[in-house]
């Protein structure tokens, strides 16, 4: 390479594809504007200063994706360590998300968000996570792995116990009746 | 609902996105300060340690600066020659010294002086430096009546033997210097200064000298020197008494 990419230019990138995302990821775990603007904010604060040093140290970070997921899991455990309690979320959390839409048209969209949403909370962190990336993300397998710093294997075991338990939240599997 | 339905509807999540102006400004935050190279936190770390050192200890700093920049302006101001800028302050250390020195050794540092002042002078003529001239032939004309005036105030010290020798020794060391210097200054206007400048100091050390030797025994050879010192004492020709009487041990 003759010429060596501008750092910022290249993370001004990086940024651009997953501010929404990111802070999308992080608001679904805090329920709080606020929160996830402070995490989301701290997130990337994060990720320039690793890029830029890897920028100067020749250190490549592979999947930079990835790498900034996992800082904001670690920011959102850190958080609810802190607080030691999950806010409960509200109709109100939920109308505060930016839209220009008609009235009519946002007011069904905010309350299909806020029951998808309220199933969503009902599985476990872990599962939350796996189907928030797979099916709402759009990310593969592979990127999940290096999120999850598992093997794509063992990410494939968990997204189907997600999805089990997704079941049965939504009442498709039926509990076997207890033994009379 | 089931999964299938849930897992479609799901997508209606990306409509939560982030206020536009808040992903804007969070950008040029970003951006607006470089995160810190490992050499730039090296330095902040030595800037804030010397603000603490600093602000904790700035009477001891601020002390040892003056006493610091002091020394090197008089350090600097050594190698200084009449005239120039930092000269007074050589003068001025020179003084100060004189001032805690015992009183018997003050003769000998004026002698000293006195012979710095020559050195100058000499330097002066050699590099040709003509403003400085002047000056140089001034000083050195006050370093030989500072000595003179100090060699009548103690006129009863010059007696004692060691000090006697180390003034005798001194102007021989002078007179040599002097006529070198002359040779050097011969088609400028320093001779006559020169000459003149000295006259006090060589009356007033002559006439110690010429008493002193009065007072002891010497042989017919020293003797004629002696009468040959005071007629070149009595004709106003001291540097000729006094190189006389210099002579009057070899004989």
């Amino acid at each position: 390479m003759i010429f060596k990419k501008n750092p910022q230019e290249e993370f001004g990138k990086i940024y651009d594809e997953y501010i929404e995302k990111i802070y999308r990821f992080v608001f679904l775990k805090t329920n709080s504007v606020e929160t996830a603007q402070d995490i989301v904010s701290e997130t990337f604060l994060r990720g320039w200063k690793a890029f830029s040093k890897q920028s100067s140290n020749g250190k490549k970070i592979k999947h930079f994706s990835g790498f900034l997921y996992r800082i904001a899991k670690n920011l959102i455990i850190d958080y609810y360590r802190q607080k030691a309690k999950v806010q409960i979320i509200s109709f109100e959390n939920v109308t505060m998300i930016a839209n220009n839409d008609k009235n009519f048209e946002k007011a069904n969209r905010d309350t299909e968000i806020a029951s998808i949403k309220k199933v969503l909370q009902k599985l476990p962190d872990d599962y939350q996570d796996i189907i928030i990336w797979h099916y709402l993300e759009d990310l593969s397998v592979p990127e999940i792995a290096q999120i999850m710093e598992k093997s794509e294997e063992a990410v494939r075991v968990q997204l189907s116990r997600a999805l089990k338990a997704l079941k049965t939240e939504l009442g498709v599997i039926k509990e076997p009746d207890s033994p009379s | 609902m089931e999964t299938q339905e849930f897992l479609a509807k799901i997508k209606v999540l990306r409509n939560i996105k982030p206020r536009q102006e808040w992903v804007s400004s969070l950008k040029r935050e970003l951006f607006a300060e470089k995160p810190n190279s490992s050499f730039s936190q090296v330095l902040e770390v030595l800037k804030s340690g010397a603000e603490f050192l600093l602000f904790r200890y700035r009477g001891a700093f601020i002390t040892t600066l003056t006493i610091m920049i002091f020394s090197a302006v008089v350090a600097l101001a050594q190698n200084s020659l009449p005239g120039d800028f930092l000269y007074p302050v050589k003068q001025l250390s020179e003084k100060t010294v004189l001032l805690v020195l015992p009183s018997k050794e003050k003769t000998k540092a004026e002698l000293e002086i006195a012979q710095k002042r020559l050195e100058e002078l000499e330097t002066v003529a050699k590099n040709n430096q003509v403003q400085k001239l002047a000056p140089a032939v001034k000083e050195y004309k006050q370093a030989l009546s500072s000595v003179a005036r100090k060699l009548a105030q103690d006129s009863t010290k010059v007696k004692e033997r060691d000090l006697a020798r180390t003034v005798v020794e001194k102007t021989e060391k002078l007179l040599e210097k002097e006529n070198e210097v002359a040779q050097t200054l011969a088609t400028e206007i320093g001779v006559k200064d020169l000459a003149n400048a000295a006259i006090p100091y060589y009356e007033s050390l002559a006439k110690e000298l010429l008493e002193d030797l009065k007072a002891v025994t010497l042989n017919d050879a020293q003797k004629a020197v002696l009468e040959e010192a005071q007629q070149a004492i009595d004709k106003g020709d001291y540097q000729t008494a006094l190189e006389k009487l210099l002579s009057v041990n070899s004989k």
